[in-house]
C-alpha cells in the first residue's frame, strides 16, 4: 500500500513503472469526485489512469490490471470487499515475467 | 483592347458574355475531353478549363486547353498556386500563351487535403493575388517576378474569382478589389445562390468603382438533385445556399427534381441580368455539360440572342 | 518552443529491437513542456518498452536518463559515463537534441522516440499550437502578431481565401481561420489599413527554401 496525498498525484508513468518493476498489477483508491479535498484530483486521476491503460493496451498488456476505483477514506470493509475481487482477477491473468536486468 | 483575347473583345462590346467549365479527364483520354467540348462547342464565349480542381490529379489544364482551343474553343486557363512555384507557373505561363492561350483564371486552389493525394507537399509559394500581378507584370512590363525582361510577353486577359459569401463578410469586396487593383481584367464568382446577399456585394462593388474597372460574371451552378443540393449546402467550401431552395428542391418529386434544378438556374440568370455591373454568367455545370444547351436555351442566351 | 508527440511503441520497437541495451534520454526543455519527451514520458516510454519486452520474454537493459538540454553540448555531456555501457540511445529530444547526440557520440546509433512537429505555444493546458515556420524574414508586425504563413493553411499573404466559415478554416473546423484571426485584431487594434495594401511574394530564400540555415556569430565564440 503506497500512500499520496490524493489520487490527483497519480500520473501514467507511476502506474507503469510500477508494473515493469514486478507488480502485476494495481489498484488505485480516489475518493468520490465531489469530495476531492484539491477539487479536481479525483478527476483527473481517473483521466490518467484511462491513459495509462491506453499504454497497456498498445503494450498488449491486459488493462485490467490497473483498476481504479471511487470508495470513502477509512471504509476498510468497502477495501477488503474489493481486494478480495482485485486480487484473484490479477492472479488469474498469465503472470507479466520478470525482467532480469533493471 | 490589351490582348487578342476574343471573351475580351465581346465584354468590351458590352456583349451579355456566358463562359463554361469543362473539367479535363482523369487520365489521358482525349475523346472524353473532346465530348465534353462538344456540347459546348459554339455556344459559350469561353471554356474555363480546370486545374486540377478539389485537389484531384486530371490531365494538366495546359495540355487540355491547347486540345479545345484546336476544336475551336476560346479556352480560360485556369492555373492555381497549390502544385506549382514562381517557376513553374511563370513557365506555363509563357507555355499556354505560345499555345495561343489568350486568357487565364488566377486561383490560389482548394486544399490538397480535399483531393485524391491527400499526402502531396502544397507549394503555396504565391497567391491568386501575387499570381495575378505576376501576369499582368508579365504582359504590361513585359517582367518576370525579380524585374528581369523577357522575350515574348505572354498576353493574357486575366481573372480572378471571387467568393462573395465566405468569411469574414465585410471583407469580401475589399478582397475583390486588390484583385482587381493587382491585375485582375475580369472576375468569375462563385456559384451564386443567395441573390440578396449578391446584390449587396454588387452594391458594394458599384459603389468602390469596381465594376468600371473589371467585368465580373456571375456564378451559376445547377442543382442536379436535391441530394447535390444539400451536399452542396453542407459540405463544399464557401458555399451559402438558403433553405428555401433546398427546400424547393426536396418538394419536386424526383423524377422532376433535374428539370427544377434548370428552372432555378434560369431565373437567377435572369435575375443576374437585371444587375448593373454583371457582365455575363459563368455557368458551372459539374459533369453536366450537356445540360448546357438547353440552360441556355431556356434563359434566352443562345449566342445570336447575346450580340 | 518545439513541439512533439511521442511516436506508437510498436514503431520504436521495430527501430530498437536489435540493441540489447538502450539508453532512454529524455529532453527537460521544450519537449518537456508539450508532456512528449520530458522526464515523466522518459519514464513512462522506458517502462512501457520493459513491459512490452517482459510480455515477449526479452531481456534487454533498458536505462533512463534525462538531459536538461539535449541540443547543448554543454548538457549533452552530463550522460557521457552512461552512454559507453549502451548499444543505442533512444531520444526523447526533438529533432535537434536526436542529431546533437548523434554528432556527441559518434559511434552510437541514436534512434528518435518523438515526432517532432513545430514551433508553437502552449494555448491552454493540453493544447499546443502552431504559430511559427521559422520563414527566417517576420512580418508579423504587418499582420497584427498573427503569422499569414504559418497559421493559414494556404500561406496565404493576400488572404483570407474563400474558404473561411465562421472563423473556420476550410481545411479542418479545429482550424482557427488565420486571415480571420488577422482581420479581427488589426480591426480591434484600428489598423486595417495595413491590409489593403498589395503584398509582394514572400523572399523564401530566407526560409528552407534556401537550404538549411546556420547562424555564425563571431562575438559569441571562443
Amino acid at each position: 500500500m503506497v500512500s499520496i496525498p490524493c489520487s490527483g498525484k497519480i500520473e501514467a508513468h507511476h502506474l507503469l513503472k510500477t508494473l515493469a518493476g514486478g507488480a502485476q498489477g494495481v489498484l488505485i483508491l480516489a475518493c468520490a469526485e465531489k469530495a476531492c479535498q484539491y477539487l479536481e484530483g479525483s478527476s483527473r486521476s481517473r483521466k490518467r489512469v484511462d491513459y495509462a491503460r491506453e499504454w497497456l493496451h498498445k503494450v498488449g498488456i491486459s488493462a485490467e490490471r490497473l483498476d481504479f476505483v471511487r470508495i470513502p477514506p477509512m471504509d476498510r470493509a468497502a477495501l477488503e470487499n474489493l481486494l478480495r475481487e482485485f486480487i484473484p482477477k490479477i492472479q488469474s491473468l498469465e503472470v507479466i515475467p520478470a525482467i532480469a536486468k533493471a | 483592347m490589351k490582348t487578342e483575347s476574343q471573351l475580351e473583345k465581346v465584354l468590351r462590346a458590352g456583349r451579355f458574355a456566358v463562359t463554361a467549365e469543362c473539367g479535363p479527364p482523369k487520365g489521358s483520354n482525349v475523346e472524353i475531353l473532346k465530348e465534353k467540348g462538344k456540347h459546348l462547342l459554339g455556344l459559350i464565349d469561353a471554356v474555363n478549363v480546370t486545374d486540377n480542381q478539389t485537389a484531384i490529379v486530371r490531365m494538366s489544364s495546359v495540355a487540355a486547353c491547347s486540345i479545345l482551343k484546336g476544336m475551336g474553343h476560346e479556352p480560360i486557363l485556369q492555373m492555381v498556386t497549390r502544385d506549382r512555384n514562381r517557376i513553374a507557373l511563370q513557365s506555363d505561363i509563357f507555355g499556354a500563351y505560345a499555345l495561343g492561350i489568350r486568357n487565364v483564371l488566377c486561383l490560389t486552389g482548394d486544399h490538397q487535403t480535399f483531393g485524391n493525394q491527400k499526402e502531396a507537399t502544397g507549394v503555396f509559394d504565391l497567391d491568386s493575388i501575387q499570381l495575378l500581378k505576376t501576369v499582368k507584370d508579365m504582359r504590361d512590363e513585359e517582367k518576370i517576378i525579380g524585374g528581369e525582361s523577357i522575350q515574348g510577353p505572354p498576353r493574357m486577359f486575366i481573372g480572378a474569382a471571387a467568393n462573395p459569401f465566405a468569411d469574414p463578410v465585410d471583407w469580401r469586396v475589399v478582397r475583390l478589389a486588390k484583385k482587381i487593383n493587382a491585375g485582375a481584367d475580369f472576375i468569375q464568382t462563385q456559384c451564386i445562390f443567395n441573390m440578396d446577399r449578391f446584390e449587396k456585394f454588387m452594391n458594394q462593388a458599384r459603389e468602390m468603382g469596381l465594376t468600371e474597372k473589371a467585368f465580373i460574371l456571375a456564378g451559376i451552378t445547377p442543382f442536379k438533385s436535391v441530394g447535390m443540393a444539400r451536399y452542396m449546402a453542407e459540405k463544399v467550401a464557401g458555399m451559402d445556399i438558403p433553405e428555401e431552395l433546398v427546400k424547393r428542391m426536396a418538394g419536386t418529386p424526383k423524377e422532376k427534381q433535374a428539370e427544377e434544378g434548370i428552372k432555378i438556374a434560369v431565373e437567377f440568370i435572369q435575375r443576374f441580368r437585371e444587375i448593373k455591373g454583371v457582365a455575363g454568367i459563368h455557368l458551372m455545370a459539374i459533369e453536366w455539360e450537356h445540360k448546357v444547351p438547353e440552360i441556355l436555351e431556356k434563359a434566352g442566351l443562345v449566342p445570336a440572342a447575346r450580340n | 518552443m518545439i513541439v512533439a508527440t511521442l511516436k506508437e511503441i510498436d514503431e520504436i520497437r521495430k527501430m530498437i529491437d536489435r540493441y540489447d541495451s538502450v539508453l532512454v534520454v529524455g529532453c527537460d526543455s521544450c519537449v518537456a513542456e508539450c508532456a512528449a519527451g520530458g522526464s515523466r514520458e522518459t519514464m513512462l516510454l522506458a517502462s512501457a518498452l520493459k513491459l512490452s519486452y517482459m510480455k515477449d520474454h526479452q531481456n534487454p537493459t533498458i536505462t533512463e536518463a534525462v538531459l536538461d538540454r539535449q541540443c547543448v553540448d554543454d548538457f549533452i555531456d552530463q550522460i557521457a559515463n552512461q552512454v559507453p555501457d549502451h548499444e543505442a540511445i533512444l531520444s526523447l529530444g526533438c529533432g535537434a537534441g536526436v542529431q546533437a547526440l548523434a554528432r556527441v557520440y559518434r559511434d552510437k546509433p541514436v534512434i528518435p522516440a518523438l515526432n517532432t512537429l513545430f514551433i508553437g505555444e502552449t494555448q491552454s493546458r493540453g493544447v499546443w499550437q502552431e504559430n511559427c515556420l521559422g520563414c527566417g524574414n517576420c512580418k508579423l508586425g504587418f499582420f497584427g502578431a498573427v503569422c499569414p504563413v504559418a497559421r493559414c493553411s494556404k500561406k496565404l499573404m493576400n488572404g483570407p481565401c474563400g474558404g473561411s466559415k465562421g472563423g473556420r478554416c476550410e481545411v479542418h473546423p479545429e482550424i482557427s481561420c488565420g486571415w480571420d484571426l488577422i482581420i479581427r485584431r488589426l480591426d480591434a487594434l484600428g489598423e486595417l489599413d495595413r491590409l489593403t495594401e498589395y503584398v509582394p511574394p514572400v523572399d523564401w530564400s530566407t526560409s528552407h527554401s534556401g537550404g538549411p540555415r546556420k547562424v555564425i556569430r563571431e562575438d559569441q565564440q571562443p
